[in-house]
């Protein structure tokens, strides 16, 4: 009696009763929550995000819209970022830049994921030839200089070689350049994902009891294996939002008058000498924009490892 | 032909400039503008005087150059071994060194240097007797005999003779060698129609060796009193080189052959090439100059380079190194501004498709352009509003004139659109203007032109920038692959039949108009009154900036940088008082090597 009123008290107690009421979602976000890196990424993505969302309502102007009689002003109260050669507003271009690199990124790890994971999912349940026949092509893909593929992919694309498949939007062939050429991480990630959960107790015991493979599959392998894909993702979006900007720097990314981050530092080196906000300011949404999903993508991989739990 | 130390004539500018103020200061009174303008009453009497006079029918008595002369170097001149001259190249361009081979993806700044054309000219225009000593055409002026000058030899040992000009000509017409200049001789050299479309054999020809192996004859299909100006386009290729080591033989040093004043010692891929005096050459051209050397870079490099001393010379800068160069005391003095070849930017399209069939939308987008701003704010020096396509100091042109057909008037633009279909802009098409690598300069310009079409009419318009072979093959495509572009075209000699050919049905764009060609090729073919014949193509100008091909944007006058040991006759000014180096440049085409040598004061780049 003595030991189950011990055993009682214990589980009235506050700390007891914390731990029973949490679940894995509150003990992840109360982790993200202690990492001040994470939070202050998390912040910037957020801002990102709504300034991408919201680029008609908040840019001063549209991103098309030039006066030449306003080329080459430098920050002042009318223009806070200034204005460029041919007189749009760097603000307007800015936010615009970050809507096109956003998109880019998204689109662009959207599609790496349709193509990488369906493929490691079917490698490392199939096994066999099918695992055989993806491991050499992630072979060949990873033998391949990422970017110097994808710039003859683009280079491809913008002789119009593909016009008749490749629709004319030049924003979506960028990112699909730069899903083909990131897709391989995923593919092997989501194989070892599934390597190993395929061998736990919960797949046997599912398969036991009738379950067909696509239902172990849909029903207990994939939902396991999305944590450490979504922290994979959230890495990808920076390695693609600097992609864009490299293909856009040297000339055959997004197409003007679309604003790109990237294609603006481009064009600010022959004016850096003269005109230093043409640069300073498209750089520096580069530099948060990547910061701030490598900080995100560090603190969702801290929060999400089951070790912690 | 000696070199002469020469004072160089400096910039105006004197005090500190900001861009926009630069921009001001370069009005169409600059003096420099004001002498390109002058050029038009001389050059122009000057050269229908000399290309369509009684005289060019029959002979010729133009200025000669003596073959072999010896160089006297000035005092102040660099040794030998340091008379280099250093330029920049188009890296993604730089793929052959012969004209004949590929015309826009040639090695400019070094090629051409391996033979001599027929024909050169000065810095007047002037035509001067090359490769051919001397030249007639006969009575119905369709038969032309060109005799080329004896004793030239080709690095092999063999004789330049008519034979290499016939082979050339021949390899140029030939469809399995598809060049890309055919255009050029399209309607003018007998067979060369057919031959380019594969119906004859390129041995067919109307080019032949004559009486004897140092006589050429030419037979055109019509009276052509402008070839011998058109043989400034000529620079031979060796007959038996081609025969034994096949087409760009002059890529490898090894299977290179010249008759030129130099020889290729290197060809880096993606770095440089080199060429040296040729010891053997016995022509025209001698020089003082020993080394050229090409680097290969992308244009966006080209102000870095001449910062650093990497380059000698380049020209068509970006308005803020334009900005920078002048706002230096220690470099002000280096800037330039020349007529060139009296180029003319403009946007083209392709008028067989919609919505560029109707008339109206060409004519709302020519009114769309504010040519005055764009001047102001981005040209400055580097060019003079268009709203025709010969450019002012050409012969024939009527700037003036033909200005309010494309003239700036947004309110008509939007009207035209509306009526066209297309009310503010509603339910046009996005657009896609194709750019020919685009220099900085052409960048800013065609940006402003997308934000002008945006703001004045509401059209969206992107921009795709393509190399040199990509947009040229898709030009030349017939049909053409290019909805829509903007590009430049300069002239290849002072004579409006070759500007306007362009133009001509089957020429380099699709538009066609019957009334054009026959205005064209009647000025063309006249041998009257030279006044009269400028009329007439002053006529065939008008129908083509009334029926609105193209959108004329601006005519070049090319600001150029050249360091200050880079001295010589060619920067005196010439009759006109332009100073600048001129067209055709650095080439065999030119007397600029020749009068051209690298002081002692000159940095040590070896």
């Amino acid at each position: 009696m003595a030991t189950a009123a011990v055993a009682l008290q214990d589980a009235e107690s506050p700390l007891v009763q914390r731990r029973k009421t949490r679940t894995n979602f509150q003990l992840a976000r109360h982790r993200f929550m202690q990492q001040k890196l994470a939070v202050f990424g998390l912040v910037i993505v957020v801002l990102f995000i709504a300034c991408a969302v919201f680029a008609p309502l908040i840019a001063p102007s549209s991103y098309d819209q030039a006066n030449l009689l306003d080329a080459n002003k430098f920050p002042s109260r009318q223009f806070p970022f200034g204005t460029d050669t041919i007189g749009h507003d760097m603000v307007s271009r800015v936010i615009y830049g970050i809507r096109t690199s956003l998109i880019v990124a998204f689109s662009a790890v959207g599609m790496a994921c349709l193509i990488g994971m369906p493929m490691g999912l079917a490698a490392g349940l199939k096994g066999g030839w099918l695992d055989f026949l993806v491991l050499r092509l992630v072979e060949i893909m990873t033998a391949l200089p990422g970017i110097l593929f994808a710039i003859f992919l683009m280079s491809v694309i913008n002789s119009g070689a593909l016009a008749s498949v490749l629709p004319r939007n030049q924003i979506f062939n960028v990112a699909l350049v730069i899903a083909v050429t990131s897709w391989v991480p995923l593919c092997r990630l989501m194989r070892a994902q599934i390597l190993t959960l395929r061998e736990q107790e919960y797949v046997t015991a599912a398969r036991s009891i009738g379950a067909t493979e696509y239902r172990v599959a849909i029903t207990h392998l994939l939902p396991n294996a999305i944590p450490p894909m979504i922290i994979a993702l959230t890495l990808g979006i920076p390695a693609a939002i600097f992609a864009e900007a490299g293909l856009s720097f040297i000339g055959i990314g997004i197409n003007e008058p679309v604003p790109s981050l990237g294609k603006m530092v481009s064009d600010s080196r022959q004016y850096i000498q003269l005109y230093w906000h043409l640069g300073l300011f498209p750089s520096l949404a580069i530099a948060l924009a990547v910061l701030g999903f490598a900080f995100l993508g560090d603190g969702l991989r801290d929060a999400l490892d089951p070790r912690q739990i | 032909m000696a070199a002469i130390p020469l004072e160089r004539t400096h910039s105006r500018m004197s005090e500190k400039t900001s861009l926009g103020d630069l921009l001001r200061l370069m009005p169409e009174d600059d003096p420099r503008t004001f002498s390109r303008r002058k050029v038009l009453s001389t050059a122009a009497a000057g050269a229908a005087a000399a290309y369509f006079g009684g005289s060019m029918i029959h002979g010729v008595s133009a200025q000669d150059a003596t073959p072999g002369a010896a160089m006297t170097p000035p005092d102040d001149a660099a040794p030998p071994e340091k008379q280099a001259f250093y330029q920049a190249t188009d890296v993604s361009v730089a793929k052959a060194m012969d004209f004949y081979e590929a015309v826009y993806e040639r090695a400019g700044n070094v090629a051409d240097l391996f033979s001599e054309p027929l024909i050169r000219i000065d810095r007047n225009f002037q035509l001067i007797p090359a490769g051919a000593e001397s030249w007639s055409g006969s009575e119905d002026g369709k038969t032309w005999t060109f005799k080329i000058r004896e004793g030239n030899v080709w690095s092999d040992g063999n004789p330049v003779t008519a034979a290499d000009w016939v082979k050339t000509f021949q390899y140029g017409a030939d469809p399995a060698h598809a060049w890309d200049f055919t255009w050029f001789f399209q309607g003018v050299i007998v067979g060369w129609n057919d031959a380019i479309a594969g119906k004859i054999k390129p041995e067919e020809l109307g080019v032949s060796v004559g009486a004897n192996d140092y006589e050429l004859v030419i037979n055109t299909e019509v009276p052509a009193p402008y070839i011998p100006a058109m043989m400034l386009y000529s620079q031979t290729l060796s007959k038996a080189a081609l025969e034994t080591s096949g087409p760009l033989y002059n890529s490898k040093v090894e299977t290179s052959v010249t008759s030129g004043p130099f020889k290729l010692q290197e060809w880096t891929p993606d770095q440089q090439v080199v060429i040296v005096t040729n010891p053997d050459y016995k022509g025209t051209q001698p020089t003082l100059i020993t080394k050229l050397v090409a680097k290969l870079a992308s244009p966006d490099a080209y102000f870095t380079m001449y910062q650093g001393n990497e380059i000698d010379f380049y020209e068509g800068p970006d308005p803020a190194s334009l900005t920078l160069m002048l706002n230096d005391d220690s470099t002000k003095g280096q800037v330039y501004s020349g007529v060139g070849d009296f180029p003319t930017w403009y946007i083209f399209f392709d008028v067989t498709i919609d919505p560029w069939k109707d008339l109206k939308v060409r004519q709302a987008w020519s009114h769309a352009i504010d040519r005055d701003t764009l001047k102001t704010k981005v040209l400055g020096p580097n060019g003079t509003p268009a709203y025709s396509w010969l450019a002012p100091g050409f012969p024939a042109s009527q700037r003036e004139a033909l200005q309010g057909i494309q003239n700036f008037d947004p309110a008509t633009a939007k009207d035209l659109l509306s009526q066209a279909g297309f009310p503010d802009g509603k339910g046009f098409p996005k657009q896609q203007m194709w750019l020919r690598a685009p220099s900085p300069l052409d960048k800013t310009v065609a940006g402003a032109l997308a934000a002008m079409i945006k703001e004045n009419l509401n059209i969206d318009v992107e921009l795709l920038e393509q190399d040199q072979k990509t947009f040229t093959d898709a030009l030349n495509a017939k049909p053409t692959q290019i909805p829509l572009g903007y590009v430049r075209y300069g002239m290849d000699y002072l004579d409006p039949s070759n500007m306007l050919s362009v133009w001509k049905s089957g020429g380099r764009h699709s538009w066609s108009n019957p009334e054009f060609d026959k205005e064209l090729a009647d000025a063309s073919a006249y041998l009257g009154d030279p006044a009269e014949r400028i009329k007439m193509f002053q006529a065939a100008e008008k129908i083509l900036v009334e029926d609105v091909p193209a959108v004329f944007v601006y005519h070049g006058t090319i600001a150029q940088f050249i360091k200050p040991w880079v001295k010589g006759e060619f920067i005196a000014p010439d009759d006109n008082g332009v100073v600048a180096l001129h067209w055709p440049g650095v080439a065999g085409m030119s007397t600029v090597l020749s009068e051209m040598y690298i002081s002692s004061d000159a940095p040590d780049r070896s």
